[in-house]
């Protein structure tokens, strides 16, 4: 299945809303195509860890994200969104019904669970897109994901050809800007197993939706350490957002300590992903229903792997107090990486990083995601 | 309630290296001991072994001092 890509296309002058009260003075045209971390002093809690990057990329999804934010000067985009969103947020509901009947669907159809599962997160993920790919067609959607070659879902797709192959799953670790980071990431990622907040558990639809994509909740902390452990390790790739709630627009990201304590207690690497957003639509402290002013606009950054320091395994009081520094290490270093390439987000701004131009970039293509 | 404290302080030494005169009552387990939520889990997968309670990590969410942890314990 081909699908043409989605393009948007915008004017000149901009009005960026920024993250931060105070970012840093742009970076030259010269800047290295893979973000460093600034030169900061680095505290000595951090010594030995290998240095978080971002990695070249060589794919790019989404549509292109236009230089500049037009549509808060145009009469005609100012307009247009109060016809458009009331049409485009709803819309997921009905994404949802099509969602809930697609699941019945499939659990008289598919009769192992693992199956099953699979099934239906691959069922979310193409709903996503295709929500994703209408909110772009309206013009009110802008994104794009930047990713190292070998994390994509072509990747995904070979090792599904492999049942019972045994590579491990990635650990994905994200900030959480808005409502909707959820939809992406699965869109990007088929068959992402998500981590989620206890809370929603509470409310029975989405208690019935975790339960159909037997997502994992943060309800007991011990059992999802343990199973999510486990989970990586059979091969499923994981999301956590380690803030455990959205973030405070304009307000640093925070990490608690859960998924550095997965990757530790799994022995694998985090790969950190950068949400980057512009605006505060959506984010906490705003109704889902409140009429943004300007396109939603996202951009999906894939960092590199991020290696915890090695430890031993083991029950005794040495391993667990080597655990324990390892994982604080890692997450001080992901907490600090996260922080660093948020400041230094250029958006509207086409993106520098990873836009190596010595690798084309290939547009978004339904058959790629 | 003594013999809870008593407990806790050694769980507490031999994990985390903390002197049991600061593994007080009204201690902050994780603004005073730098005890953060995965110790905390920790923490009470040795004290089960330990005592035999079964402690719930649930229950674990509300806690923030270490008279909380001996209520938990004293509770069972």
């Amino acid at each position: 299945m081909t699908k043409r890509s989605l393009a948007n296309r915008s004017g000149a002058k901009s009005a960026a809303t920024k993250h931060f009260p105070a970012p840093p003075p742009r970076r030259s045209e010269a800047a290295p195509l893979v973000d460093q971390p600034s030169a900061e002093p680095v505290s000595t809690t951090l010594e030995g860890q290998p240095e978080p990057r971002l990695c070249p990329v060589s794919r790019r999804y989404g549509a292109p994200i236009s230089p500049v934010a037009s549509e808060r000067q145009s009469a005609l985009w100012q307009l247009w969104r109060l016809i458009g969103m009331p049409i485009f947020y709803p819309l997921f509901a009905v994404g949802c019904c099509v969602g809930l009947l697609g699941a019945a669907g499939i659990r008289l159809v598919v009769r192992v669970p693992a199956a099953r599962v699979r099934a239906n997160r691959r069922l979310l993920s193409a709903i996503s897109r295709q929500w994703l790919r209408f909110g772009c067609w309206l013009r009110l959607l802008e994104w794009e994901a930047l990713r190292p070659a070998g994390s994509d879902a072509a990747t995904v797709k070979t090792t599904d050809a492999a049942p019972g192959d045994q590579t491990p799953g990635r650990l994905l670790v994200a900030n959480h800007p808005t409502l909707i980071d959820i939809l992406f990431m699965v869109s990007l990622e088929p068959e992402l197993c998500c981590v989620l907040k206890a809370d929603l558990n509470d409310h029975w639809v989405f208690a019935l939706f975790i339960r159909e994509l037997d997502y994992l909740s943060n309800a007991d902390p011990e059992r999802l350490l343990a199973e999510g452990a486990e989970r990586l390790l059979s091969g499923e790739t994981l999301l956590v957002f380690p803030e455990g709630t959205r973030t405070v627009p304009g307000q640093s990201v925070s990490f608690r300590q859960g998924a550095a304590a997965l990757a530790v207690r799994a022995g694998l690497p985090v790969q950190p992903v950068v949400i980057e957003y512009q605006g505060a639509y959506l984010s906490k402290g705003f109704p889902w229903y409140a009429l943004p002013k300007q396109r939603l606009r996202y951009r999906f950054r894939f960092g590199g792997p991020l290696h915890g320091r090695p430890t031993a395994s083991g029950d005794t009081t040495a391993a667990r107090s080597a655990r324990r520094q390892a994982r604080r290490q890692l997450n001080a270093t992901l907490e600090q990486f996260m922080n660093q390439q948020l400041l230094a987000s250029t958006l509207p701004a086409p993106s520098r990083t990873g836009m190596s131009s010595e690798q084309p970039l290939t547009p978004l293509r339904g058959a790629d995601l | 309630m003594k013999d809870s404290l008593e407990r806790l302080r050694r769980v507490m030494a031999e994990e985390f290296e903390l002197e049991p005169a600061a593994v007080v009552p009204e201690a902050d387990l994780f603004n005073d001991l730098d005890i953060d939520s995965i110790d905390a889990i920790d923490m009470l997968a040795r004290l089960r072994e330990l005592t035999g309670t079964e402690i719930s990590a649930e229950a674990l969410r509300d806690v923030r001092t270490v008279g909380d942890v001996i209520g938990l314990l004293d509770a069972d």
